[in-house]
């Protein structure tokens, strides 16, 4: 490739990035990338709106053992805990895609660093502090729930292993949506540090941080519906 | 690949929003002081058993309508996208409804099938019975009754006999 | 710094040299040429490769359907020295192969089948791009449907399942002796579904941002109306079922219990799920069938098609419609409010379905129909898909369908439109765009005995089952009451001729591959885009951007492209006195 700027020994990438054969320009490109990204997260809310389907059936079916269920079995400070997590890794997240528009490149990277990073807490927070307990006292869905080793005044529900059910369920495929997205969040760190976005050329970090944002909105609703009401 | 390329006005960088700092903080603010509220509403002030669930319905759908908004560009962006967020979104509603008007009308126009198909609503003494025989069921089988699914089927299905034969 | 974009040729000058040829040409020795279509991204040939690729499942599938058929050609029966006669396979083998002719038939052929297969090799052709708007997930999504159809054919060869393809539960979790298999097979219609989710996503995006220059949201071919529709419904169901499957696997390997209910889950709650996809995916069959229609008869009754407006919005109409009608399949199964909901919502498809057909008929009115092997496939698609339809409605009606739930009469119901509509429409494709897809002509009158087997087989096979559902004999058992015997036995006899009609096709497509005449660029007279283009078309589809002059069924304007006047002689002006009426 030629270069655009006669000063410059090597134009970084994303200054010069052209797009795709078959689209018109840049533009275009840019365009029908985040199209297919919210289409894509449209399929994402609808492949949740199964969960919050069967949660709402469950729920009516069992009114009252769920509430009970959710008070026993959930720490509402962990889940507060989270939820305040990844609203701030969406807010930096936002701010990354500000940065790339502005083509501040030492702000983009710590800002995807950041988020990086809250996405690893929200999981270690989650395994260390809620699934590796709830594995050990055996309060695991459906045919796995163990009734006995319930200490002190609780007696537990036939109920409570579909609460658990749904709530094992519900965050384990939200957790994997997390997982995928530190992995995607790295990888755009590890392009923002070969200089590949740019006021030009920002696409994966608009389209990452859009799926990024939908992760947080899951966890929006999941949070109170399970930890708290 | 020339230069002329990159000052075509369709490829201005300028063309697309930027959202100030201070936006994006005020909405990260706002999130946190909400999720605080929905906390405090849910786990302190007692609406109910609905009262609370829409309540904190209604402060997650604020939050989230603040997300799409700004954090996801959709104030500042091509009208499609919002329309395919819409679209999804009344498709959950569909999808959530319709279950729910079936699940929830059972036995409401054919009382002769109520007992039958109605949600299992167990009585205290059969929670208890179930419990111990699960319990003595675990301390039989040395510890590892939690990874045993039948046993738990078996009861269930048990109370669920009785509750159909009560019906008749 | 070309990492990001594997077709680029650096630069905009690429007319000249290895981009003329044909999309076919090899590229090279065997193992080039190979390794070339293996990570191709070119759209067409990932739609020759999923047509292959679906043309085989359906000749399972097929396997299946006729072993079935064969069973059933005399009841089992103990006779008086207490010997089992009659009976061809275990009862419970027969259970699996109408399990499996229905998870092949549903998930691997019918729903990739028109959609990926003729949605990605025509989609951009028609609408003038050089490509989908993804390319590499374009190839993504054959991957996945190679690994979903994979891992479905190892549950196949692990002994099958036999839950019936809609996988029921609790029957489906606690109930079959199959658990590896049923996990296996729901996994793979997890995958599947990924495949699906995002060849539809692909489309959406190229129709909203790849149109050639001029050509508005009415100047598209109706067949790319129709797979916009599709891909709509792909993208807004399939991830129901995604979580449905997934939900159903995880229940199946660690008993949740979310729809089981010996463990306080619901199994109706899994019926809503499943058909909350399941529905909507029976216009996933259907509407690319209907696209497919509309450029059958417009081309080969060279005529412009009528109410264009009315077909492009019947498409979008039955695809919102689809979302709210799927209680119709629970009628036994839920509560009486919700099926007077359903019941009443669906009545509500017909009236876009019949738009289209009306429309159709209007347009074969005083229109010089041609009869050769895709026009006869057009007007067999609407003796049948009419059929299928009209039945629809009795079984959309609570009182009818309690009478005739799980019937063959729901069993020949949707054949006649899945079989008789997106089957017979998608053979009827296939011969009407072959000649571009290959550059050879077909041999036309073969094409017309295998469409006159077909048709004739297909509804010897099914119309009798309508009289047999009628009359009560339960679909999915494995034998009957010896009064049924006549009507079973000329059901297997149709399916034979269908057999036949089926491998007078196969054999005439390999014929014609092999030493068919090559093809005129536009042997139809088709006015839409992917006919102005070489057949079977260069690289990058078009030699120059194409520009829209004219509507995609101006039959009574223009002379087709490649085409000589002699042929296709526009009408003389009306005279003053025919424009009275």
């Amino acid at each position: 490739m030629t270069t655009a700027s006669p000063t410059s020994s090597k134009p970084l990438y994303h200054e010069t990035y052209k797009h795709q054969e078959h689209w018109r320009n840049n533009e275009d490109e840019f365009e029908g990338a985040k199209l297919g990204v919210w289409l894509f997260l449209t399929t994402e809310i609808l492949l949740f709106s199964g969960m919050f389907c069967g949660y709402a059936i469950l729920r009516f079916f069992y009114l009252d053992d769920f509430t009970a269920a959710s008070s026993h079995y959930l720490n509402w400070k962990i889940g507060a805990l989270n939820t305040g997590v990844l609203l701030i890794s969406s807010f930096t997240v936002a701010m990354s895609v500000r940065a790339s528009q502005l083509n501040k490149q030492g702000q983009l990277m710590i800002n995807l660093l950041i988020s990086a990073i809250c996405g690893v807490i929200f999981l270690v927070v989650k395994l260390g502090w809620e699934y590796g307990p709830k594995i050990e006292k055996g309060e695991l869905p459906g045919a796995m729930f163990a009734y006995g080793g319930h200490a002190g005044e609780y007696i537990p529900s036939t109920s409570d292993p579909v609460f658990l059910s749904i709530y094992w369920v519900a965050t384990a495929i939200h957790g994997f949506h997390v997982l995928i997205g530190v992995v995607l969040l790295l990888w755009l760190a590890w392009r923002a540090g070969k200089k590949h976005f740019g006021p030009k050329h920002y696409t994966a970090v608009e389209n990452v941080g859009l799926y990024w944002h939908l992760v947080d909105l899951v966890w929006i609703f999941l949070f109170p519906l399970l930890y708290l009401v | 690949m020339n230069a002329t390329a990159h000052t075509q006005p369709h490829e201005d960088p300028t063309h697309h929003h930027i959202a100030s700092f201070r936006s994006l903080f005020v909405i990260l603010v706002i999130l946190l002081i909400m999720t605080a509220l929905t906390v405090y509403t849910a786990k302190f002030v007692d609406l109910g058993e609905m009262g609370n669930l829409i309540l904190a319905m209604f402060i997650a759908c604020f939050k989230a309508i603040l997300v799409c908004a700004i954090f996801m560009h959709l104030l500042h962006d091509k009208f499609l996208n919002t329309v395919a967020l819409a679209v999804c979104l009344v498709l959950v509603v569909t999808f959530i409804g319709f279950t729910m008007i079936d699940m929830a009308s059972r036995g409401a126009l054919d009382p002769t099938r109520e007992h039958f198909i109605a949600p299992p609503s167990m009585s205290e003494a059969n929670i208890n019975a179930a419990i111990e025989k699960r319990d003595a069921e675990h301390a039989a089988e040395g510890g590892h009754a939690a990874d045993d699914d039948h046993g738990a089927d078996a009861e269930h299905t048990e109370d669920d006999g009785h509750a159909a034969d009560d019906g008749h | 710094m070309s990492t990001t974009n594997a077709t680029s040729t650096g630069n905009d000058s690429h007319g000249d040299g290895h981009h003329d040829v044909s999309y076919l040409h090899p590229k090279g020795p065997l193992w080039v040429t190979l390794w070339d279509w293996a990570t191709t991204i070119d759209h067409k040939k990932i739609g020759v490769m999923y047509m292959f690729a679906t043309t085989f499942m359906f000749f399972l599938g097929g396997v299946f359907a006729l072993a079935v058929r064969a069973e059933l050609f005399m009841p089992t029966q103990v006779n008086e020295a207490g010997e089992i006669v009659g009976q061809l396979f275990a009862n419970n083998i027969y259970n699996r192969m109408f399990t499996l002719h229905g998870v092949v038939m549903v998930f691997l052929f019918i729903i990739p089948a028109i959609p990926a297969a003729f949605g990605n090799f025509l989609l951009p052709l028609m609408l003038g791009a050089k490509d989908v708007a993804f390319p590499r997930l374009n190839l993504l999504s054959w991957y996945v449907y190679l690994l979903g159809a994979g891992v479905a054919i190892i549950a196949l060869l692990g002994g099958g399942i036999d839950t019936g393809w809609t996988f029921y539960t609790p029957y489906s979790i606690t109930g079959t002796e199959m658990h590896r298999q049923v996990f296996l097979m729901t996994m793979g219609a997890f995958i599947l579904g990924f495949s699906s989710i995002f060849t539809g996503l692909n489309f959406v995006v190229t129709v909203h941002k790849l149109r050639a220059p001029g050509m508005g949201w009415f100047d598209m071919p109706l067949f790319v109306w129709a797979i916009y529709a599709t891909s709509l419904i792909q993208v807004l169901a399939t991830p129901v079922l995604g979580i449905t499957v997934l939900l159903l696997a995880i229940e199946q390997a660690f008993h949740v219990g979310i729809f089981d209910p010996a463990l306080g889950g619901d199994p109706v709650l899994f019926m809503h799920f499943f058909w909350f996809y399941s529905h909507p995916a029976v216009y996933i069959m259907i509407l690319p069938g209907m696209g497919i229609m509309s450029e059958l008869i417009a081309v080969h009754a060279r005529k412009r098609i009528f109410g264009y407006k009315a077909i492009a919005f019947s498409s979008l109409g039955i695809a919102a419609v689809s979302f709210i009608v799927w209680g119709h399949h629970l009628f036994t199964a839920q509560t009486a409010m919700a099926n007077a909901i359903f019941s009443a919502l669906t009545f509500f498809v017909a009236i876009p379905s019949a738009i289209k057909v009306f429309n159709w008929v209007a347009t074969l009115y005083k229109s010089g129909i041609v009869f050769n092997t895709p026009m006869l496939y057009a007007l067999g698609f609407m003796f049948t898909f009419t059929i299928g339809g009209v039945t629809g409605l009795f079984l959309a009606t609570i009182a009818t369908d309690i009478n005739l739930h799980d019937t063959y009469f729901v069993v020949a119901h949707f054949h006649y439109v899945m079989m008789g509509g997106a089957g017979i429409a998608l053979f009827g494709g296939m011969h009407h765009w072959w000649p571009k897809m290959f550059g050879k002509m077909y041999n036309e009158k073969a094409g017309i005995a295998g469409f006159i087997f077909v048709f004739i087989g297909f509804n010897t096979t099914f119309f009798i089952q309508f009289l047999m559902g009628s009359q009560g004999m339960p679909r999915r058992y494995a034998t009957y009451v010896p009064e049924f015997t006549i009507y079973h036995q000329i059901s297997t006899v149709g399916s034979w001729l269908l057999l036949i009609g089926f491998l007078i096709h196969l054999f005439n497509f390999i014929a014609s591959l092999r030493n068919g005449k090559p093809a005129p660029r536009n042997p139809w007279g088709g006015l839409t885009l992917e006919w102005t283009t070489d057949a079977p078309p260069i690289e990058h589809n078009f030699h120059h951007e194409p520009v829209i002059h004219h509507g995609p069924y101006d039959f009574e304007d223009v002379v087709p492209p490649f085409c000589d006047e002699k042929d296709y002689p526009l009408p003389a002006p009306l005279k003053p006195s025919d424009k009275k009426h």
